[in-house]
Parts: structure tokens; sequence; C-alpha cells
């Protein structure tokens, strides 16, 4: 190979395809460029055999595939790099001798070395080899980078288009040269670069601007960039460089596009999630809250700010079992559980069907547990109603046939005795005093112990015998001041403070007064046993009525013995007493629930025991329609 | 103490046996004049062979229900007053349309002095209705702390002076 003295001693580093592209291209080219082509670095040796052939024709002995393998005394005084690495850039850089230029085919790499070609080009001027060497290396450049880069004259002719944009316009170099765009493309679609290039001839700036080309009936999303080319302080022309970003446009539009689909799938779900009604709340693999759903601020009366950062389990009555069940979750990656008990802002327990969902990241960690909660509590309390009801039905069916048999011989031996009581008063003169009277009093517990069985069978057959007086509007205030007067005496000699607290605006209400007036001298009346049972304290009995929505609530609250806990789900239970022996019958409660039902209503129960008890009454403000059956009636 | 003299003739109905024999017993020692009848259909024959003023029937009787038993009795003696006894407080039409033909009603098992008194009631009213002369004499029966003794002179009085009326 024929190279002059002045021919720029240069390396070229490459691989691939790209690599004997550019030795292919340059082996016609090299003495017009000037190039003293000295050695080829080929990197990863895809097409060696290729790459050899070529170097061996054009005369390059040196062929080596790592740049360490360079011998130190090369002196190259240019290098062109085909590899797009940005780390290859770097590493010869720093392998080169300072001040070496090199020829980068990355954007990156491409502006460097253009721009610093140029500045070379004004700024030695004065020196004509130098400026002379430097001018073939920007003709280098020009041609051999990947990269479309035109070089036009002032009137904005083509003065040159090296083999990339050629081959990227689908054009050859005949057709181009002399030409304006006017010539290439269809009428004002270039318009925007001519209005970019006409400023930079007039500033004389470096300039970028971005926009269409209609290629080859395509439109090509590209960005160019804009140097001027000064002579003497005059503008000569201009280089253009330019960029293909048509991939890069659609994949950044198909990025938007999904971007916009996955801001609104996340804006369902989160809409979703945050209006459930359901408790939903996420925590981080730790079970500290991370988000709180307005479900959940509902469900437990938090404000989504108070529990934020908190370890979900606090949240619990029972933190250890939710700590269990979120272990669980992050083995598992799932957990669940029917009935778990959290606490509200009020301290009142909220059953839940609880649903943990591990949710992983993109390193394959726990990233977040999703806490999906179901309130069961409301559903679950009518469950429990309702099976009560059912077996109280049951129990109390055949504890009322059991009573209306009883009560037959009950009457038999009442008569019997009372009989025997005025035979002794009559005729039993002949016996001996102390005969006598030990009979007389035998007769009198005889009665008595009737009695007690009196009241028990006809509280039994109280569920049936509570006459419905039919349904009126209720003045709940005059109903509750008849039942503290029906209850008087007892309260009088308990001396028992009643405590008063009557909501004045209460809305009408419908409901059937016998029946309440029932089931509020019963529960009073509890009140005041549940007193008596603490002898030295002095008793306070608060009745609050109050209105909630659609629903009239009647509170009975005494400072009594109280309910022991686990006798607080059984209360309502026929026959259950936690009276002393002889004093309850285990009834009253049960027909007060029995009546609540028949009415639509309900009642509840808060003890502490040995302190107080709260029994809350719940009204519909009308009854149900077709009354609720009557759970013990049976035929005559 | 003669049940013949008696001012009040008083029929019991109830099948059980041991209650209707010792109320009975009772009843005639305070000078009232008693006939059982332990079925539906006994009660029948009596209101047809005997004249009562009161009658008490237990509302569950074996053969005919007490309802059925009162209206057939009530068709015989129209003025006659019935106390209806029940061990049973349902509130059924049936009981419903007894309660309006009785009296009053008696739950059991009943303190014997409330169903005397009962008993008094119902023969004042049953003489009330009628225009009977003996009214003011059952009243005091009624008002005075009755021992039986009194009961009986006091009734022995009322039958002469019925007798002769």
């Amino acid at each position: 190979m024929n190279t002059s003295r002045n021919s720029i001693r240069t390396l070229l580093v490459g691989s691939g395809r790209e690599l004997s592209d550019l030795l292919a291209s340059l082996s016609t080219r090299s003495r017009f460029l000037e190039l003293d082509l000295i050695g080829v670095v080929d990197l990863t040796t895809e097409n060696e055999a290729e790459v050899r052939e070529l170097a061996r024709e054009m005369g390059i002995l040196l062929v080596v595939s790592d740049l360490s393998d360079l011998p130190e005394d090369i002196h190259p005084q240019l290098a062109i790099l085909t590899s797009a690495e940005a780390s290859e850039y770097e590493n010869l850089v720093r392998i080169l001798p300072e001040g070496v230029p090199v020829l980068g085919p990355d954007t990156a790499g491409i502006l460097k070395g253009m721009i610093r070609l140029v500045e070379e080009n004004r700024a030695l001027r004065s020196d004509s080899r130098r400026l002379k060497e430097t001018r073939l290396r920007l003709n280098v450049f020009v041609e051999t980078a990947p990269l479309a880069i035109y070089v036009k004259d002032t009137n904005l002719r083509y003065k040159k288009m090296n083999r990339h944009s050629l081959r990227l316009m689908g054009l050859n170099e005949e057709s181009v040269l002399g030409k304006t765009d006017h010539a290439l493309f269809p009428a004002g679609r270039v318009r925007w670069l001519q209005k970019v290039e006409q400023e930079t001839l007039l500033t004389g700036k470096t300039l970028h601007a971005t926009g269409i080309l209609p290629v080859r009936g395509l439109e090509m999303h590209v960005q160019v960039t804009l140097f001027p080319i000064i002579e003497n302080k005059k503008t000569e022309g201009l280089y253009g460089l330019v960029e293909d970003t048509t991939e890069l446009f659609v994949s950044e539009q198909k990025l938007h596009e999904v971007d916009e689909q996955l801001n609104e799938t996340q804006k369902y779900l989160r809409e979703v999630l945050e209006n459930s009604r359901d408790m939903i709340f996420l925590t981080d693999p730790e079970g500290n809250i991370l988000s709180f759903n307005s479900g959940a601020e509902k469900v437990l009366g938090y404000k989504r700010e108070d529990v934020v950062g908190l370890p979900a389990h606090s949240l619990c009555a029972l933190p250890s079992s939710f700590a269990k069940l979120f272990e669980k979750s992050l083995l598992d990656g799932h957990a669940t559980r029917y009935e778990a008990e959290f606490m509200n802002k009020s301290g009142q327990p909220v059953i839940c069907n609880i649903s943990l969902t591990k949710i992983d990241g993109p390193d394959g960690l726990p990233l977040e547990v999703v806490c999906l909660c179901r309130d069961i509590t409301t559903r679950l309390r009518l469950k429990n109603n309702l099976i009560r009801s059912e077996r109280l039905a049951a129990v109390g069916q055949m504890a009322s046939g059991v009573a209306h048999e009883i009560n037959n011989p009950l009457a038999v031996i009442d008569t019997i005795a009372g009989l025997v009581e005025e035979t002794i008063a009559d005729e039993g003169a002949s016996l001996e005093p102390a005969t006598r009277d030990i009979l007389t009093k035998a007769m009198g517990r005889l009665h008595y112990q009737v009695k007690r069985c009196t009241s028990i069978t006809h509280s039994l057959l109280g569920f049936v015998r509570n006459t419905s007086t039919g349904l009126v509007k209720i003045d709940l205030e005059a109903l509750l001041d008849e039942c503290l007067n029906v209850l008087g005496i007892e309260i009088r000699r308990s001396q028992t403070e009643i405590i008063r607290m009557f909501s004045t605006n209460l809305p009408e209400f419908t409901s059937d007064p016998m029946l309440l007036q029932q089931v509020f001298v019963n529960l009073i009346k509890n009140a005041l046993d549940a007193i008596e049972e603490v002898p030295d304290r002095s008793g306070v009995v608060e009745i609050t009525t109050n209105t909630d929505r659609n629903r009239i609530s009647v509170t009975i609250q005494d400072n009594g013995v109280g309910i022991p806990k686990n006798d607080q789900e059984k209360i309502f239970d026929l026959f259950h007493t936690t009276k002393p022996a002889g004093k309850g019958t285990g009834l009253g409660l049960s027909i007060v629930h029995d009546i609540l039902y028949r009415l639509g209503g309900n009642i509840r129960l808060i003890s502490e025991p040995g302190l107080w008890s709260r029994f809350i009454v719940e009204l519909p403000l009308e009854p149900p329609e077709t009354p609720l059956p009557d759970p013990t009636s049976m035929n005559l | 103490m003669t049940e013949e003299n008696s001012p009040i003739r008083l029929l019991i109905v109830d099948d059980e046996e041991d209650l209707a024999t010792f109320l009975a017993h009772r009843l005639r020692k305070r000078g009232l004049d008693v006939t059982i009848a332990l079925s539906g259909a006994e009660a029948i024959s009596a209101a047809t062979e005997l004249k009562f003023h009161v009658a008490i029937v237990d509302l569950k009787l074996p053969d005919l229900d007490g309802i059925t038993v009162m209206e057939e009795i009530k068709s015989i003696q129209p003025f006659l007053e019935i106390l209806m006894l029940t061990g049973h407080g349902s509130h059924d039409s049936a009981w419903e349309a007894g309660r309006l033909q009785a009296f009053r009603y008696l739950l059991k098992p009943f303190a014997f002095d409330e169903l005397y008194d009962l008993i008094l009631a119902a023969a004042h009213h049953r003489c009330k209705k009628m225009g009977c002369e003996f009214e003011d004499r059952l009243e005091a029966l009624m008002a005075g702390a009755t021992s039986p003794r009194d009961l009986i002179e006091e009734s022995e009085k009322l039958r002469r002076e019925y007798e002769q009326e």
C-alpha cells in the first residue's frame, strides 16, 4: 500500500461486521484520505478471517484482538472506533498518548471528536501542516462515522453526504451533490431544518434541532446537530450530523402510552382500593403500615395519618396472633383467617375476615403485604343472634310445654295445702300446740314453694303471654318513667339513684308499648339486683336515650356487681342466671331478648366484672312488617 | 253444712280429678253448692239437669275443648257466669273468644282466695243482671272477711229468703 509521508498514522479499533465494513470502505479511499493505517484491533474476532484477509490485502501488518496487545512504539496520530460501547471509547482514550483524537461511532464520541476537530481546524489555521492534518481527520471522520453527516454550502446546497447518510436516505452521491433539499424532499417537509441551518449560517453557532424527515415514504424522526464551517472569519457552509431517533421516538411514544395505561390502571386500582368499604392497608415486610384506605378509616375510626408507620398488629386485639398470621403470609405468600379481632379507636372489638398477600419487589424479596379485611362484626352478631334465637325457640317450646304440664299438679298441690291449712285452723284444737305450729308453718312453706314454681312456669309462659297491644307511636320518656314508677318501691328500698339522660330530639317511632315496658322493667330490675349484690356501694342506675340515624337506643347502666366475662355471652340464654340461687329464674333476659327480636330490635351487653354493666337496647323506627315468628308459640 | 242451702250453685269442669275434688271440698266448706264434671260431656249433661250460677271451666279438656263447653252450657243456661281456667296463657283466637265469653280467667296454679273472690263476684254480677234481691247480702258476703262459719250462716239466711221469693 502506497502511503505518503504526510499520511496520518491511524489505528482502527472495532468489532464484527462494522469493522469489516469500515476496512472495506477504507481500502478504496484511504489513499484519498491520506490515512496510513498502522494497525487493526479486532475486539471480538467475530469475523476474524474476513478482517485479517482485508487487512492483509491493504498491507496492514498489525492485527490484534486486545488493546493491551498493541506495541508501545506505534505512535498513532488518530484512532477510529466502530464499537458503540462507551467503555471501549474510554479504554481507547486511556491507552492512547494524550492529544490523539478518537473518532467514535456513538453520538457522544462523534460529537466530542467533531467538536474537537472543528475547533482544531479554527485554532490551527496558521499552522498549515497541522491544519491539513486536522482537515484530513475531519474528512476521515465524516466518511467513516456510522452517523449521517452532510456538508452544505451557504446556499444550502449539498457539498457532501457521507456513506452512512446516503445509505440512510437511500440516495447515491451523484443525485445529491449540488442540490438543495427542495430537489430531494417533498415541498415544505424539511422547512424546520432549513430554518435552523440558516440560523447556523447567520449566527455561526452550533445548533440542535429535532424533526421529521420523509425518507423512502416513511417518517424518520431525527435529531440534527449543525456546525458552521468558518474559513477566514467567513461562514463557508455547515456540517450537519443526523441521528435517526425514530426508534427512540417510537419507544418513547410506546413508553408514554404504556406509562399512561399504567397510570390509568394505577389510578383505577387506587380508586378501587381507596373507595372500597373493606378495610385495606399495606404494610412493609416488617408489618409497619404504609397506607390505609377510607374503608379502614371507617371500620376502625382512625385517620390515615394516625396509623401510618405504626405496626399493624397494634390495631389488633391479639397482636401476637396477627404477627403469626403475618409471618405465615411472608413464608407462603398468602394467609387468611376467618375471624380476626381488631380494636377500633374507641376500644370496641371489630371482627374481620382477614386475608394477607405478600408482594415481592423486582429483586425477589418481599416488598409489601396487602391486608384485606372485611368487617363481619354485624353479620357475626346477627348470626349469633339467630343461632341463639333458634336455640331459644327449641328450648322455649319444650319449656313452655313442661311449664303447662306442671301448672296442673301445682294447682292441685296448692289447693290441697290450703285445705290442710284450713283444717288445722278449724279442727286442729286436739293437736299438740307444737305440732299444730309446725304443720301450719309447713303448709305456709308449701304455699311459698308452689309460688316459686309458679313464678318460673309463668315466666316461661310469659314468652307467649306477653300480649301484643298493637303498634303505636311511642312516647319513650313517658314509657320509661312508667317503668320507673312500677319499680318505685324497689328503687326506694335500695336507695338507688336514678339518673335520667333522655334525648330531647328523638325521631318519632312505632313499637309495642306493653312489650317495651316489660323489656325496660326487666332491665331496670336487673340493674337494681346487681347493685343489691354490692351492699356497701351507693347504687346509681343511668338511663340514657339516644338516636343514631334510623335506630333508637336506650342504655341502662348500673354500678352493680357486673357480669363475669364467661357469662357475658350466655347471659341471654334461657335459664342462665348469674343471680344467687333461688333468686333469678334465668328467664328475664331471655324474654327481653325474645321481645326485642320480635320488635326488630336487639340488645347488647358490655360489662366490667365487679364494677358495672351496661345494656344497650336498639329499636328500629318501624318494627318489621311481618312480625317475626314467636319462637315459643304453641298450640293449646 | 248443707250444700242444698247454698245461695251459689257452682259447676267445676276440669279433667284433673284431684284438683276438682279438693277444690270442690274446700268450696263446699265455704258453703257453696258444688257439682263436678270431669269432661265436657259430663259438664253439658250436668247443665241440662241442674241450674248453676257460676261454672269454672278448664280450657283443656279430654273430649271437647273448653270454649265449646262454655258455648254449650251458656246456650242451656244463658245467665250462667263462667270463670275460665288455664294452665297456659297463650293468645290464639280461641283463647281470645273464650276470654270474651268468660266473666274472668285465671291461670293455674291460682290462689284459692282469689278464686273464691271471683266466684262471689261472678255470682254477684249474675245477680245484678237478673235484678236479684239478695244483691246486698251477696255484696256484704264479698266485702266481709268471710270466715266459713259466717258464710254458712249468711248463706243459709240468703237461701231462706231466696226460697220465700
